[in-house]
């Protein structure tokens, strides 16, 4: 009897209150999206709606839920997609052992190291119209200044500066990769007189295939629940220009007060996040030599 | 591999500029005049610091910092020790179910932060534990947690078996053998793994915000109370994240090789 209950010993510690942080947050929060709960009311005075809040955002009444699901997915496609390919060509030149690309690692991977909700105010700053940087810049070399935060070109800027968060990631991923490739494809293809360009692109990147697609999967995911420096760049705006998905359960919960409605949301946005992860998981397990 | 080209320089200089100039800016822009910030391309002058006099004196820096440093600290020392135990029971006993329970410890890791702090929230607010450091504690146990698990186990793995078990043999109990003989083999990495999960801790911002509000707070969160009714105060801005970026840069180099022999 002890010897069966002892690994449950070990594990458990560790088991247990990451049930209570996770399962039950979980369990609670679709409790959440079924009632009427608002902020500076206690927890009793909640009303069970059932699925009330779900026809509400499902069905447009919410005029703001459909547009934040929009935006959170172009978001997603377009930063993943650069993401990749600066995380691709920077991993290349990375694994071709230049000279300074110690320094060069170090560099790269400093977005990593600040703290996003700064990263956000760093780039609001860089990117003011009056005394911006950037502006300074574009003044000088062309004669132009743009509003950055403004409604045309926000969207922009939030790319900009989620790309420059993440994309050290990506590099460091496939340049990890990188360390898996056979060199003596590249040898043979080289002596059959192919460029530098055709061994790229038909025997090096068809190699980083599983790795490239698990990092974008991943880069997806973190695109999905961006948070923090969109909430320091924009706050969403201006009006709800850049008010992608965790922005708009934010906002419905903490400055409208309707944590029920905000937690219908927050169940689509962990459903879609949950099918993302599955999605790597099976891929993961496909690229893997057998 | 590829072969180096001349003009693969000119494009890695490029995108090392394109990652490190904002942190830079920021590094200047803390050691600027006020008067000076409305001169932004201007890189030469002679620096203050009266904007991290400001940030840490006056706004009360020192008291997020602390903050930062208690409730990083102790989430790290909680998560390491129940990950590293967990994640070497995960090694070495077979028990049944177990690969649910693997599969439940890593995917707890998945949920957005932005859906959980709002069942935290009302959780915090039924049992009157907001802005108190257990939340934020405990709460960040969430993704930190399963990552020691995941680390712990690739590195448990890479061991050889022989001599834990010639211990078992001599006597040593279960526990004995972790803490004597396997610990000290997989210290490089239960030290890498630490510093990820101090950084973890230390950078977020979902929970720290929405979690704690006058009592308790966090570097990372002090951002939002520079926001005055005259605009953003940039000097002290730029300093408190220099600030809040100055021991992630000294972890990082620290732990470099670290880092990159853990992802290989």
């Amino acid at each position: 009897m002890m010897k069966r209950l002892t690994p449950w010993l070990w594990v458990g510690p560790s088991a247990l209150p990451l049930l209570l942080l996770s399962a039950v947050p979980i369990a609670l929060l679709g409790y959440i999206s079924l009632t009427s709960f608002e902020i500076g009311y206690t927890w009793s005075d909640r009303e069970f709606v059932g699925l009330d809040n779900y026809r509400r955002l499902l069905s447009g009444r919410e005029v703001e839920f459909w547009p934040a699901v929009r935006l959170s997915l172009i978001v997603t496609v377009v930063s993943v997609v650069a993401k990749t390919l600066l995380g691709l060509g920077v991993a290349t030149l990375l694994s071709k052992k230049l000279r300074f690309s110690y320094v060069a690692t170090t560099l790269i991977i400093l977005p990593m190291a600040v703290n996003p909700a700064i990263a956000g105010l760093m780039w609001k700053l860089m990117l003011s119209y009056d005394f911006g940087i950037v502006n300074a810049a574009a003044e000088g070399a062309f004669g132009v200044k743009i509003v950055w935060l403004g409604q045309s070109y926000a969207l922009f800027s939030v790319l900009l500066v989620l790309v420059w968060m993440h994309f050290p990631l990506s590099a460091l991923m496939i340049l990890a990769g990188f360390r898996n490739i056979a060199p003596e494809p590249l040898e043979a293809a080289r002596l059959d007189g192919c460029s530098d360009r055709q061994v790229f692109w038909l025997i090096v990147v068809p190699q980083l295939r599983p790795v490239i697609l698990s990092s974008s999967i991943f880069q997806a995911i973190l695109a999905f629940q961006a948070f923090g420096p969109i909430f320091t760049l924009t706050d969403g705006g201006p009006g709800n220009a850049t008010t992608i998905l965790p922005l708009y359960v934010y906002k419905t919960a903490f400055t409208l007060g309707s944590v029920g409605l905000a937690a219908a949301a927050a169940v689509i946005l962990v459903l879609i996040i949950t099918a993302l992860s599955g999605l790597m998981v099976a891929t993961g397990r496909k690229g893997q030599p057998t | 591999m590829m072969q180096a080209r001349p003009r693969d320089y000119l494009w890695l200089s490029l995108a090392c500029a394109f990652a490190a100039f904002p942190v830079f800016y920021m590094v200047v822009t803390s050691l600027k005049t006020r008067a000076l910030l409305y001169e932004p391309a201007r890189f030469v002058f002679s620096p203050t610091l009266d904007n991290y006099r400001a940030a840490i004196v006056s706004h009360g820096l020192y008291k997020y910092i602390a903050d930062s440093l208690i409730v990083s600290l102790s989430n790290v020392v909680l998560c390491l020790t129940l990950g590293t135990v967990a994640a070497y029971a995960i090694h070495k006993f077979s028990f049944p179910r177990k690969e649910a329970v693997v599969f439940g410890i890593l995917s707890s890791r998945i949920f957005p932060s932005i859906a959980l702090v709002l069942p935290f929230y009302v959780l915090g607010l039924t049992f009157e534990m907001l802005d108190t450091y257990a939340i934020l504690i405990l709460t960040f146990m969430v993704f930190n947690l399963p990552f020691v698990v995941l680390m712990m186990r690739s590195y448990l793995a890479a061991l050889a078996p022989e001599v834990e078990e010639a211990a078992l043999l001599d006597g040593c109990s279960r526990f004995g053998v972790l803490m004597r003989i396997v610990l000290p083999q997989v210290r490089t990495g239960l030290f890498a793994t630490g510093i990820m999960c101090f950084l973890a801790a230390w950078n977020e911002f979902t929970y720290a915000l929405f979690l704690s509000s006058s009592k308790v707070n966090m570097v990372s969160t002090a951002v939002v109370f520079f926001k005055t009714e005259r605009g953003i105060l940039w000097g002290e801005v730029s300093a408190l994240g220099v600030v809040a970026v100055l021991p992630v840069v000294i972890l990082c180099f620290v732990a470099q090789k670290y880092l990159v022999k853990g992802m290989s």
